[in-house]
């Protein structure tokens, strides 16, 4: 079944990193009028509000480490940042972890750290949180993947252009 | 509580066979009730399952398995098929309105004439009781029924009374570039004939490259069955969906007197017909017959079960072909579809894919090997989807009658028996199959292949053929040279299972040509 609540809009041009807290209670009211997040009265969201503003902005530091990308989008990061939590309560924990072993290449990593630095990739280029059929899509259009191949390819199910424009030698950079 | 309705035809599936004569049926004004198993689906439904599903190469996922009419499901597998042979059926197909064409790659080819002739010809297989010729008008018929674009400037070898219906698009530049190395080293790659409108055709758009043909067509270019539902039911022909035949029920004088079917909340209801035609595909065709016990007297009902087994190979060019523009696939390597060499090996079509394989190359650089990240990770996803080459192919595996399908008798599900497949590869397919790695292998030199790695599974096409052949002898045939049951003088099959062999390339076309010339038979009834 389609699940269009995890559908994310287009990018957005706000920056990720200095989630301020009006902005983190923003999207908790619109979790809580989607009666989906955040059942809590008011006053704990906003004790809870420091901590998770934190964690979130360490996702963010370490997915602009890893896709070397200065461009990500906040909201899509945040719904990223929801569903690796989601699937694993330990992330939070795994994200501190990374970022002590995080030297200045992501190539030096080994063991857990690297498998929580794949799980990031993946969920930024694949827009997928979990590897096995029991996977959750947090965006297709949107996934990294497709800003790589920079225009020379559309995602699938979205249309390329006018008939026949693929007989066109690809320029990579040109959508 | 049990319902009683009649129909002067009753059709049983409503995939493009079932859809086609139900269309012409009603045109001339015929009484026809459509019995599909599956419900109704919408297209913009299926297109964001796509969009919304974890695995992108798994085909059946937008189209979940209806509890009451399974079909089969991947991944995880919802095990609907159940294996008894050496070598597992794994079959796809669609329950629902409009079936299978959903999703294929609406690959169009009509048969060679020797297709038709295999034994007399070669000493193997069987001879079709109609030749290449007898078709050849209702090939025409179908191709422009499904809005076919066909190459203008090359022949295919089965010879045309008119013109395709549609001259094609332009290949994309990965078939262009592959399309010309081999070509220049002595093979012969041509422009697949395909139902997918290069221009507005049938009140359809022109393809416009969603690269999705498989699973799902979002705008329609590529033509579903679905289309010729709506036809019918728009000239008058009546469908109930969700509706699981599960008996057919003999009456006087060897006929057939009712179609029984289940609703989904199980309760039974007997449709009465004057005519019946069952289109419910080569599985669930012969499973509703052997679980009637109809049509079989000649005990071959199931068997002689047939599909194209399939190699591949995949490696990456040392050139940027860049696959995932334009449709999924549009052309193919026709070079091994005839020749004294059947005597010995299955003919065999091969055909570049251009799916994008941008998630693919994503995933795996991702999640195996060195870790890779920033810049250098977006560098190889960008080269390997750029690089990206794979071949598939299609082997004509003989008719055995010990490759077949039976209702398990111990299996069942939704209170009806699950299909039991026994199948094996011959070593006419393996022999075949040799000699097509060899030419993936030349392939792959010829244009500066890397990191080849071949794929000798003989995966299903999910081309089901046979399980009801066509013959002149009630001994050694199910149907007659008309697809009526040579065991019930007002039941007739169409579909593939009616195909005593299968050729090297997709049925769907010889499907659809056989349903149009039996539509044209029902007619006189």
């Amino acid at each position: 079944m389609s699940n269009h609540a995890s559908v994310i809009p287009g990018p957005s041009p706000v920056p990720a990193f200095t989630l301020s807290r009006r902005r983190l209670l923003g999207a908790a009211c619109v979790g809580a009028a989607a009666g989906v997040l955040l059942l809590n009265p008011v006053g704990s969201a906003w004790a809870a509000a420091p901590k998770a503003e934190t964690e979130l902005a360490t996702f963010m530091t370490l997915s602009q480490r890893l896709t070397g990308r200065n461009d990500l989008d906040g909201k899509l990061g945040q719904s990223l940042y929801e569903a690796l939590t989601k699937r694993d309560a330990a992330f939070a924990k795994d994200l501190g972890e990374l970022q002590g072993k995080l030297g200045k290449t992501p190539q030096g990593l080994s063991g857990h750290p690297q498998e929580v630095a794949r799980q990031i990739l993946a969920a930024w280029y694949l827009g997928l949180v979990g590897s096995d059929h029991t996977a959750t899509v947090v965006t297709y259009q949107d996934a990294l993947m497709f800003k790589a191949v920079d225009g020379a390819l559309k995602p699938r199910a979205f249309c390329f252009g006018s008939p026949g424009s693929w007989a066109e030698k690809p320029v990579v950079g040109r959508a | 509580m049990a319902t009683v309705q009649q129909a002067d035809f009753v059709i049983v599936g409503s995939g493009i066979a079932g859809a086609l004569i139900a269309h012409q049926l009603a045109l001339a004004g015929k009484d026809v009730l459509i019995l599909e198993a599956g419900p109704r689906l919408a297209r913009h439904e299926i297109a964001e399952r796509f969009r919304q599903q974890v695995d992108k190469s798994d085909n059946q996922a937008p189209y979940p398995s209806p509890a009451h009419a399974p079909h089969p499901e991947l991944n995880p597998s919802n095990h609907y098929l159940i294996q008894k042979g050496e070598h597992p059926y794994d079959v796809q197909y669609i329950r629902a309105v409009g079936g299978t064409t959903w999703h294929w790659a609406a690959s169009t080819w009509r048969f060679l004439p020797n297709d038709f002739k295999l034994k007399s010809l070669y000493g193997v297989g069987l001879d079709w009781p109609i030749e290449y010729a007898d078709l050849e008008p209702w090939y025409g018929r179908a191709e422009v029924e499904l809005g076919v674009w066909g190459p203008t400037d090359e022949d295919l070898g089965s010879p045309r009374s008119a013109p395709y219906p549609m001259a094609p698009l332009p290949l994309s530049w990965n078939e262009e570039r592959v399309k010309t190395v081999l070509n220049a080293n002595g093979y012969r790659v041509v422009t697949e004939p395909v139902a997918r409108n290069s221009t507005v055709y049938d009140q359809r758009p022109p393809c416009c490259g969603n690269n999705n043909c498989m699973p799902i067509c979002p705008i329609g270019a590529m033509y579903n069955g679905i289309v010729h539902v709506d036809k019918a039911e728009k000239a008058g022909a009546r469908l109930i969906e969700n509706a699981v035949v599960f008996k057919l029920e003999k009456g006087r004088d060897g006929r057939i007197a009712a179609a029984h079917y289940k609703d989904p909340q199980g309760n039974e209801h007997r449709v009465e017909g004057r005519t019946f035609v069952l289109a419910a595909n080569g599985v669930e065709t012969p499973k509703l017959m052997l679980m009637s016990d109809v049509g079989n007297s000649s005990d071959l009902v199931g068997r002689h079960l047939m599909d194209h087994p399939g190699t591949g190979v995949r490696f990456y060019a040392n050139e940027e072909l860049w696959p995932g523009r334009g449709p999924q696939e549009m052309t193919s390597l026709i070079d091994f579809r005839d020749g004294a060499f059947r005597r010995e090996y299955a003919s065999k079509k091969i055909h570049l894919s251009n799916m994008s394989r941008v998630d693919q190359v994503a995933a795996e650089l991702i999640q195996k090997g060195p870790l890779l990240a920033g810049p250098e990770l977006e560098q190889q996803i960008r080269d390997r989807a750029a690089r990206f080459v794979r071949f598939d192919s299609f082997h004509e595996i003989l008719p055995n009658p010990k490759n077949r399908i039976v209702p398990s008798a111990t299996e069942r599900v939704a209170g009806i028996p699950k299909p039991e497949f026994t199948y094996a590869m011959d070593d006419y397919v393996r022999k075949s199959a040799v000699h097509t790695r060899e030419v993936y292998a030349h392939a792959a030199k010829l244009l500066g292949g890397t990191e080849v790695v071949f794929e000798d599974t003989f995966a299903n096409n999910n081309h089901i053929g046979g399980t009801a052949l066509m013959g002149n002898d009630p001994k050694t045939s199910v149907v007659d040279k008309d697809c009526r049951t040579h065991d019930h003088a007002n039941l007739y099959i169409a579909g593939g299972a009616v195909m005593p062999t299968v050729g090297s390339v997709n049925t769907t076309l010889t499907i659809a040509a056989l349903a149009l010339r039996l539509a044209d038979r029902l007619k006189q009834v």
